[in-house]
């Protein structure tokens, strides 16, 4: 069974730049497109990882990752911050949020992959 | 019948005789009735005169008008006004010219004489005592002349204004007072202050002590420089400090007429002995009292023991001693309120020593002061004494008609002596039912604003005096400049916290401004990398190369706009140095390993000589490797054959980094000029070669702000040297340039 990834991304070109590189390489996506559906989402989905932007309508990306951590039985899940906000700082921020990981844009593609690859190791996809 | 009218004839002779005799009788009777009357009335004249000449203050003189001018009258009144007899003046022509003081003589002589030829005038001058002192007189004369036209003697008054020049004196003195600002000043103040006084009491020694803070000593620390100034004397204030003591703590003047030695309670004991001459002779000491407290002495001495103490000296040297105890009062509570008045910018610390430096000049009942705010005007200050109620913290409209705004548009200061009877402003009536009857309304002027008023009111009619404006104004002005520095760091705050609400906008700005521009550029790497990777199908070589080049831009903007917001961070001074521990070697070998690939693709040799002993060190470690990445980065991009070599060593706790190539080179006028911004030493490069042309900018500004230095050496041809210094240990970030 593929890995299950969810995409929080409101951005219409960021979220389909990670579908078509995501599903490339055979994992399988679920989108939202506020923190809201995101939060929603993770708790009915239990995906195996999560991308969530920063920048997002409503719930921010922070706020997010924070009530998905508070949650025990999803705290397990790897979120890694994709996100435009790129100046120093910014990743400290993230981390204090309860990201596992933080990516920016624009980001390199294999490099992103194999950043997610850190987390779900490719014997298992 | 002869014989009868022989008879007859005779009778009748005699009877007219008679009459006759009777006649002359009468007019001889009337004669010396007339005659009696004459000499009464001439006795009575002259008795009137010498009573005259005798109880004027001045003295009545003639002198011949020619020759030696010799004193031909000289009325009594020599005698009590100069203590000589009049003999002694009729009988030496000299006496008048022996006895003006040798400072006016020579002008007086001048004058004189200038006013014989002129019939004439009046002059001015000192003249000796028999006791020895100097009293002014004010010598009105006329020259009178025969009928001919010819002078024939000068008749004129001398008359006693020692006490008008006195009075000037004085007058001198209390504005000289009025000028003492500070306690430097205060010093030389005293000395002037205390040489006219000494020359205007013809005193040989005078000289100022004042009580030290504690109460225990009398300090000189003023004094005539004539004879035996007291000097760097001090003297206990009890029993051992004698008469000076004494007068110190009883509040009364203590005087010693010389005639006879001075007795022991009145002597200093030793070791405080040595002011000889106050052992000795006549002296006074008269205490410096203010408000009814003692501050210090003002201590008077005369050289001449055969000179007895002038009682008539007292009351000036009293004066004097008032003034002088005022005026010191005054610079210290000045000097006292100074510090607090000028440095405080905290007007709750400015108005309680305000409101006491005031208190020991004037008395009160209620003082207050008033600033505008805004449309109110708002009591900042009022201190009352039952019954008056303080007005603190009240806040009233700004009204035209009363006192507060006459003054604060007119810049006029308003003393009332007695408000009962004098209302002018719509406010008064409401001050006389609270009892105030006198008061006094001064503007608080700075830079030729009003920032306040200031007010002092009393139950006591006449409490205030035009003197008094003069003696409270220094301290309202040093208010007024307090209230406006004040004010004036205010603004300067509230303009901090608007330049850092702006600095928070600027820096929210290029927070966004980032995240908007890599947005969409995420958008443009993301499609072009997933394009060259076939995701969408395999890619004719021909698109290839131009998604490559898309790809290259799309890098290169991205560079830009990391480097402009970096750049626009140092300048708005928002780039906070992230302090850490790190080891240098790691930084090098980071950068290096960076740039590797890109080194072996031009098949250049990139050697790095780190000791192993370098120290641990203190900075923002990204940025450091950000910049000898940049200049690492920079050498491999500009040189195409030879080695990028980089060197680090630390010494006086600074590392000392070089990075050389063997590259161009860089021509010297250049050599500034690629620390600027948008500056490549050829900028046709700028495409060639890659990079935003900020990066060396960047460098710059980061060692900078760790209080380091980098520069270039190298000449065209024969490669770069980038060389920087660093700190090993940087604590604090400095200001970016």
């Amino acid at each position: 069974m593929s890995k299950r990834i969810l995409v929080i991304e409101d951005q219409e070109d960021n979220r389909r730049i990670l579908r078509d590189l995501l599903t490339s390489v055979g994992y399988e996506l679920i989108e939202a497109v506020t923190g809201d559906t995101g939060v929603t989402m993770a708790e009915k989905h239990r995906p195996d990882l999560i991308l969530m932007d920063i920048q997002l309508p409503g719930l921010d990306g922070y706020e997010a990752t924070r009530r998905i951590k508070a949650n025990p039985e999803l705290r397990p899940i790897p979120i890694i911050a994709v996100t435009s906000f790129a100046l120093s700082g910014d990743d400290i921020k993230a981390y204090k949020a309860g990201f596992d990981a933080y990516v920016t844009k624009p980001y390199v593609p294999r490099q992103l992959l194999a950043k997610i690859r850190e987390y779900l190791p490719a014997s298992d996809s | 019948m002869a014989s009868l009218e022989f008879e007859q004839e005779l009778e009748k002779r005699v009877k007219e005789r008679t009459a006759e005799l009777i006649k002359i009788n009468e007019s001889l009777n009337r004669q010396i009735t007339e005659r009696k009357g004459v000499d009464m009335e001439l006795k009575d004249a002259r008795a009137r005169l010498q009573y005259v000449l005798s109880v004027t203050p001045a003295v009545i003189y003639t002198n011949q008008a020619s020759g030696d001018y010799a004193c031909t009258f000289v009325s009594e009144s020599l005698e009590h006004i100069m203590g000589y007899a009049q003999k002694e003046m009729l009988e030496d022509p000299d006496f008048w010219t022996t006895h003006l003081h040798p400072q006016d003589a020579r002008r007086v002589l001048a004058d004189v004489f200038r006013l014989i030829g002129q019939g004439g005038g009046s002059v001015e001058y000192r003249f000796r005592h028999c006791d020895g002192h100097y009293r002014w007189f004010q010598d009105t004369f006329r020259v009178i002349n025969d009928d001919a036209g010819r002078p024939l003697e000068i008749v004129g008054s001398w008359a006693d204004i020692t006490q008008r020049k006195l009075a000037e004196s004085f007058n001198v003195l209390y504005q000289a007072s009025l000028q003492i600002q500070e306690p430097l000043g205060l010093k030389k103040w005293g000395d002037d202050f205390l040489r006219k006084g000494r020359e205007v009491l013809h005193l040989d020694r005078l000289n100022i002590l004042l009580a030290d803070p504690e109460g225990k000593w009398l300090e000189a620390v003023s004094s005539t420089e004539t004879e035996e100034p007291l000097g760097e004397i001090r003297v206990p204030i009890g029993p051992e400090g004698g008469g000076l003591a004494q007068a110190y703590q009883s509040r009364q003047a203590v005087i010693w007429d010389g005639q006879t030695p001075v007795p022991d309670t009145l002597r200093l004991k030793s070791p405080y002995d040595q002011i000889e001459a106050f052992q000795s002779r006549a002296f006074a000491i008269v205490p410096l009292v203010v408000q009814g407290k003692s501050i210090g002495v003002l201590e008077a001495g005369w050289k001449h023991s055969r000179r007895p103490f002038d009682p008539a000296t007292l009351e000036p040297l009293q004066l004097l001693a008032t003034q002088a105890a005022l005026a010191f009062e005054h610079a210290r509570l000045y000097a006292a309120a100074q510090p607090v008045l000028r440095r405080s910018l905290q007007l709750e610390e400015v108005y309680p020593a305000f409101a006491k430096a005031v208190k020991a000049l004037l008395a009160y009942d209620r003082i207050g002061v008033i600033v505008p705010e805004g449309e109110k005007l708002l009591v900042a200050l009022s201190v009352a004494e039952p019954p008056l109620a303080s007005w603190q913290g009240q806040s009233w409209p700004k009204t035209q008609g009363t006192a507060v705004d006459w003054v604060m548009t007119h810049k006029q200061p308003r003393l009332v002596r007695d408000l009962s009877t004098n209302q002018t402003f719509s406010d008064d009536a409401f001050m006389v039912q609270e009892g105030v009857r006198s008061t006094l309304v001064l503007p608080l002027l700075a830079g030729g604003k009003t920032v306040g008023v200031f007010f002092l009111d009393s139950l006591t009619p006449g409490a205030y005096t035009e003197r008094d404006l003069d003696l409270v104004d220094p301290v309202a002005q040093q208010l007024a400049l307090a209230i406006e520095n004040a004010q004036l760091f205010r603004d300067i705050e509230e303009k901090g916290r608007q330049i850092e609400i702006a600095s928070q906008h600027k820096s929210q700005f290029l927070a966004n401004m980032s995240h908007e521009l890599r947005t969409p550029l995420n958008a443009i790497l993301g499609y072009t990398a997933l394009i060259l990777d076939n995701i969408y199908g395999e890619v004719p070589e021909k698109i290839r190369e131009v998604l490559m080049r898309l790809d290259k831009s799309g890098h290169h903007l991205l560079g830009l706009i990391s480097d402009v917001l970096d750049l626009s961070k140092i300048e708005a001074g928002l780039l906070k140095l992230n302090l850490t521990d790190y080891s240098m070697k790691d930084v090098v070998l980071t950068a290096v390993a960076e740039v590797e690939s890109l080194a072996a693709e031009k098949k250049l040799a990139l050697k790095v000589a780190t000791p192993s002993d370098l120290p641990r060190a203190k900075g923002d470690e990204r940025r450091i490797t950000q910049v000898l990445l940049n200049l690492v980065g920079n050498a491999i991009k500009f040189t195409d054959v030879g080695e990028v070599r980089v060197e680090v060593a630390a010494s006086n706790g600074a590392f000392q980094i070089s990075v050389a190539d063997t590259g161009p080179g860089i021509a010297e006028v250049d050599q500034e000029k690629i620390f600027e911004e948008f500056q490549q030493a050829d900028s046709s490069n700028t495409r060639e070669k890659g990079g935003t042309g900020l990066g060396l900018s960047i460098a710059k500004r980061i060692i900078e702000l760790h209080g380091g230095r980098i520069w270039v050496e190298s000449s065209l041809g024969k490669g770069s040297t980038f060389r920087l210094t660093l700190p090993v240990h940087v604590e604090h970030q400095l200001e970016a340039k």
